[in-house]
């Protein structure tokens, strides 16, 4: 009983008995060291005694220095990591409206854009009007959309409308080696924001690449790093809605390329990001203004078409634009110009979209390969493709399209293709295979990418799209993905498609591929004097621009399909 | 009122945790147990057979080793090491006395093969200030005399009673050392009365000068009236006044 009893108190307490026979241990032998410094002490002789004594105010001293030293040190590199020193403010420009002098009028190529961001800068002027009537400020204003589309320049446009600072951070700056840096990064911009607004009567915080400190919360898979960012979203989270004695005029202007599922949903719930503008690429009109605007800016020829030149650019962004002329400008100082022109831009795009050219010396069997393989692909597009145009050939080797390329797009935007586009940009692909063999009897490695596209393409119509021929319905990819576990080593899930459905999904694919080819087949075969023409005139001029493309299917009697 | 009483007692204890080098510490050892002490710390700590004697304000302290020197003409390492001990113990006894005496000498006689007596003589303050850090190691040690003595009586003389022992004066003492730091340009050094002889060999007077000037001033001699130093080879003489040499520093 008794045996017991001691075992159940061991057990209940055996951390404080071993920190206990710990604790004893140490003060026994503290006691003995000390009692035989003591008697060292004593024994010592008079003149070491008296050398010991002297000398104690002094070491008192220096010790005492040496430990405000050791704190001050201690005290300040605390205050640099974590509260508000220079580490936390790493990444934070703090700006006055003034100094961001972007006007409205400046912001030029996202005309619907503007609009609703507009009533946003009304209500951040009018907030307290707004208060009087008892309506909410906003807190939260997000911009998405794909990257160079003009998100922080439209926030730089708001802080200078609404005449309010602006502090400025980005997001992959916020998180730091440090766990729990990022948070107190947080933490210090929003207090300097609160301080700003009640000098000011307002502050903008512009958190570029919000999707850094803002990523669905998850479980932390034991490295201690998803807790420094959950840790950080809790923190944006808390000073956005958090309990506040007193309400400021801070309002929160995030951007990010991601979507917005991406984010996590507490930050994207009404009351915090209140405001959601997609910020989009921009359309045909605005494409037009972005030129007409960067244009001023250089020396240009006045003949110089914009509404072409927008017409061009489908899939361009502001920055894609921007880029052009500004490239534009220096391939005129280089051919010693003194303005931009039509053939400055055509280069500057064709150096953007397509690369460099590169000093590669093809011998004439190749070229008329090369010739021959892009000749297939221009034949295909324009007479299969139903949306597609044949702006460029080429076989001057190139950084992007390597050995030769057929630079082929839509006229204007598209956001949505049916089966025929796909099937078409199958059969634009497989035109290069196609040509080789009927003109060589052989193919070549030239086509490995085109293969690649035309599998790709045949893929997704088959898994994804409910495309094939077989007529198997459903996105079988996603079906996998949606039920994948996550764990550190990946994702990981069970096979909910049957083997046989796998196979149907695969023979779909090769089906489709090999009716496109033979469908490319047969018009090349029919088409044989136009492959000649095209291939040759290709060889001769190495280069072939949209007109010269145009008159070649001309001269054969042929115009392009039009859908 | 019991809140000032702890303050109180609080800031007593302050001033004399940082005072207690302030209060006077009873000499360990006394004058009278003085040559006892260190012939018994010797022993105890250093196992070594250490005679000593006082005679007027110098402590004589003596070890008797067999052989002074090694093959190569050098101090023996066994030798320099109980030398050594036995300027520890001899120091640790002085420092811890009130008051000190001036002058200790530590001698080694070699009593087996050759009856020479290697001696170390250090002026006590000099030790004091070592200790202290005032000196560095190596000014200590120029300030220490070290001489060999053919002494044919230490043959034989467990006891040390044959040492030829005697009380040193600061004169003496700065007589040796000044010829020690000037062995090559110094001819003699002695005291004639009030008159301090140095004859010299060398044209170097002012050297000679500024080195008397110093040890004059780092031992605040004044015991003397004028220098005289001659110039052996020339046969002239110059005199240097008391006034002189301390404007010789400046």
């Amino acid at each position: 009983m008794n045996i017991s009893k001691i075992k159940m108190f061991l057990k209940l307490y055996w951390i404080r008995i071993l920190l206990i026979a710990i604790g004893s241990i140490l003060l026994t032998f503290t006691i003995i060291l000390m009692a035989a410094g003591i008697r060292a002490m004593i024994n010592l002789e008079s003149f070491y005694k008296q050398m010991m004594f002297s000398s104690i105010p002094v070491q008192f001293f220096l010790s005492v220095i040496t430990a405000i030293i050791f704190a001050s040190i201690y005290m300040f590199f605390n205050y640099w990591f974590l509260f508000g020193g220079g580490m936390t403010k790493l990444g934070q420009k703090r700006v006055r409206a003034e100094e961001v002098n972007i006007t409205w009028n400046e912001v030029v190529g996202m005309e619907e854009i503007k609009r609703e961001a507009w009533e946003v800068v009304q209500l951040l002027r009018d907030h307290a009007q707004l208060k009087q009537v008892g309506g909410q400020v906003i807190k939260g204003l997000l911009l998405s959309g794909p990257p160079g589309c003009g998100k922080t320049y439209l926030a730089k446009a708001i802080a200078t409308e609404v005449k309010m600072p602006f502090l400025s951070v980005v997001g992959s700056e916020i998180e730091g080696i440090i766990v729990g840096l990022g948070a107190s990064k947080l933490r210090n911009l929003f207090k300097e924001a609160r301080t700003m607004a009640e000098l000011k009567g307002g502050c903008i915080i512009f958190i570029d690449e919000l999707d850094s400190v803002a990523r669905t919360r998850r479980a932390d898979i034991g490295m201690g790093g998803q807790m420094s960012a959950n840790a950080a979203v809790n923190q944006l989270l808390t000073e956005m809605d958090g309990l506040r004695k007193r309400e400021n005029n801070i309002v929160v202007i995030g951007a990010t390329n991601v979507d917005e599922k991406e984010l996590d949903p507490a930050l994207m719930r009404a009351g915090r990001f209140d405001r959601k503008i997609y910020v989009g690429l921009p359309g045909l009109k605005d494409r037009e203004q972005l030129f007409s605007f960067y244009l001023k800016k250089i020396q240009h020829d006045q003949t110089i078409d914009v509404s072409l030149l927008a017409r061009k650019c489908v899939y361009k962004s502001p920055a894609d634009i921007c880029n052009i002329t500004r490239e534009a400008s220096i391939i005129a100082v280089r051919n010693k110009k003194d303005s931009v022109g039509m053939l400055e831009i055509n280069e500057a795009m064709d150096r953007i979209d397509l690369g460099l050219k590169i000093p590669i010396e093809l011998n004439s069997k190749e070229k008329e390969q090369i010739a021959y393989h892009e000749a297939g692909h221009a034949i295909a597009t324009y007479l299969l493709h139903p949306t597609d145009d044949v702006f460029k050939a080429s076989i001057i080797p190139r950084t992007v399209g390597f050995l030769g390329y057929v630079y082929h797009r839509s006229k204007e935007e598209m956001h949505i293709h049916n089966r025929e586009y796909y099937l078409a940009n199958i059969k634009v692909a497989l035109g290069s295979y196609a040509a080789e063999k009927l003109k060589f009897n052989t193919t070549t490695s030239g086509v490995d990418e085109d293969m690649h596209q035309a599998m790709v393409w045949a893929y997704n119509m088959c898994w994804r799209w409910s495309m094939g021929p077989s007529g198997l319905k459903g996105n079988f990819k996603e079906l996998e993905k949606s039920f994948a576990g996550h764990s550190w080593l990946g994702s990981s899930g069970s096979n909910y498609i049957s083997e046989k459905t796998k196979e149907t999904l695969d023979i779909d694919v090769q089906k489709i591929l090999n009716q496109c080819l033979k469908e490319v087949e047969e018009l090349l075969a029919k088409e044989i004097p136009l492959l000649e023409r095209f291939a040759k005139e290709l060889i001769a001029r190495q280069e072939l621009d949209y007109d010269e493309i145009e008159a070649i299917f001309k001269e054969c009697g042929k115009t392009k399909l039009t859908v | 009122m019991r809140k000032n009483k702890t303050y109180r007692l609080v800031f007593f204890f302050l001033i004399c945790f940082f005072l207690c080098g302030c209060f006077p510490i009873k000499p360990t050892y006394t004058k009278e147990n003085l040559t006892k002490s260190i012939t018994a710390l010797g022993k105890k700590d250093y196992k070594l057979s250490i005679d000593s004697w006082l005679i007027g304000n110098t402590v004589w302290v003596r070890i008797p080793v067999s052989g002074l020197f090694d093959e190569k003409e050098q101090l023996k390492p066994q030798v320099m090491g109980d030398l050594n001990k036995t300027i520890q113990a001899a120091t640790r006894v002085i420092l811890s006395m009130n008051p000190r005496p001036l002058f200790l000498v530590a001698v080694a006689s070699d009593i087996k093969e050759t009856g020479m007596d290697c001696l170390f003589i250090n002026y006590i303050p000099d030790i004091v200030k070592f200790q202290l850090q005032y000196l560095s190691r190596d000014e200590f040690y120029k300030r220490s005399i070290i001489t060999i003595d053919q002494n044919a009586f230490s043959l034989g003389d467990e006891s040390g009673s044959r040492l030829k022992k005697h009380d040193l004066g600061l004169g003496d003492f700065l007589n040796q050392l000044i010829m020690q730091r000037l062995r090559n340009e110094l001819s003699e050094i002695y005291f004639e009365g009030k008159t301090w002889k140095i004859k010299i060999k060398t044209k170097e007077e002012n050297n000679i000068i500024k080195i008397l000037a110093y040890f004059c001033k780092e031992y605040d001699f004044n015991d003397f009236q004028i220098i005289e130093i001659e110039n052996i080879s020339s046969g002239e003489k110059s005199l240097v006044s008391k006034e002189d040499l301390k404007n010789f520093l400046r």
